[in-house]
């Protein structure tokens, strides 16, 4: 049988110079903090972004310029919302046939589209069977537990009324 | 379930099966055994740090929120090479950084981005002159290593720095096996040639 040199070799015995050469090269390393960095990442639903905006957004509340603009942007706000009464007032006419419009011409038609994809979504979802699974478990138990909760205010309804006649009979005995 | 044991022995298949139980110590372990190769990799690919940080992490969230589409029969080291350099190539594609310095990105204009785009080279406990050394002999190779092409660069790094058999670096790169073999082979020629000047 012939000897066939093993394949494949290491680096450094294929070429040893550029290994030798690679191998002074040091190993790099991000800075500390990559796991958290990562994990909030992966695990929070809130991205950092936001929660970060949101402190900013916070700190930036306790500031005085801050507490400067408060009093013009609460008197704006009032001015802004007695105007559109007033504007509303107003033109109540011209708003209710717009109104109208939109809700006949817009609304109406997006929210049959909106019943119409969920309806498609919803039947797309039964198809699989842990979706199914709570489906088959969500009416029964809707019904239990309303059942459930009918019974006890008619429960407690009850007895305060019980409570409430026996309390008046006594006080008439007494 | 949350394994309560210390992880560090565990073979990476195993880590992966905790890390898709919802484990987050087996998450942390596998930042923890790939972050350097991962950073490393991405590094020596676009050579700005903040940049190569910021990719190192993608690849990390990449790589934990898919981890249940990864198929236990291949290396999970492959896989995890595989999406760094695909966001190395897309980043590279995207901004072209064809130029090196020791002393930090061209475009950096400020101290703090010098700083953070700058190689960092050598070992505090070497001699200022054997520092000043390292720093040239490491700037030159990476000088050598950022002027190949990002195909030779991820396959060389491949497999000096990190040690992959050929058929693993076909794989992570999505190349045949001889493509790779002919670019190592180029790589290592047009590298010979760029750190001649050192040899002499």
């Amino acid at each position: 049988m012939r000897d066939v040199p093993m394949e494949p070799r290491t680096p450094a015995e294929e070429d040893p110079v550029t290994h030798q050469h690679l191998a002074l090269l040091p190993a790099y390393a991000p800075r500390p903090g990559l796991a958290d960095r990562v994990l909030v990442h992966v695990w929070q639903p809130v991205p950092l972004w936001l929660s970060s905006l949101g402190e900013r957004g916070r700190a930036w509340l306790r500031t005085p310029q801050a507490r400067l603009l408060a009093v013009p942007f609460f008197v704006g706000t009032a001015v802004t919302l007695v105007s559109l009464a007033v504007a509303v007032t107003v033109f109540s006419s011209y708003v209710g046939r717009a109104w109208r419009f939109a809700f006949e011409h817009v609304v109406l038609l997006a929210w049959e589209a909106g019943i119409m994809a969920a309806g498609e979504l919803w039947a797309e979802a039964l198809t699989r069977p842990a979706v199914r699974l709570v489906a088959d478990w969500a009416l029964p138990l809707g019904i239990g537990v309303t059942l459930l909760w009918i019974l006890c205010a008619l429960g407690l309804y009850w007895t305060l009324r019980v409570e409430s006649s026996t309390r008046n009979m006594l006080h008439a005995k007494l | 379930m949350t394994p309560t044991r210390d992880l560090s022995d565990a073979t990476d298949q195993d880590v992966v099966r905790y890390a898709r139980g919802g484990s987050e110590a087996a998450y942390r372990e596998l930042i923890r055994r790939y972050q350097r190769p991962v950073f490393s990799l991405v590094y020596r690919m676009v050579r700005d740090r903040e940049l190569a940080e910021d990719l190192t992490q993608e690849t990390f969230i990449k790589v934990l929120n898919a981890i249940d589409r990864y198929r236990p029969e291949y290396k999970f080291s492959s896989w995890i090479f595989k999406i760094a350099n695909n966001a190395a190539i897309d980043q590279l594609r995207r901004k072209e950084l064809d130029t090196l310095s020791i002393h930090g990105r061209p475009d950096a204009t400020t101290q703090e981005r010098i700083e953070a785009t700058s190689l960092q080279i050598g070992d505090a406990t070497e001699s200022p002159l054997e520092e000043v050394e390292a720093r040239e002999l490491g700037s030159a190779i990476e000088k050598a290593i950022g002027q190949l092409r990002p195909e030779y660069r991820a396959c060389i790094i491949l497999r000096h720095v990190e040690g992959r058999p050929y058929d693993e670096i076909a794989s992570i790169l999505d190349l045949p096996l001889g493509t790779v073999k002919t670019y190592i082979h180029r790589a290592r020629a047009e590298l010979q040639a760029a750190l001649a000047p050192l040899r002499e």
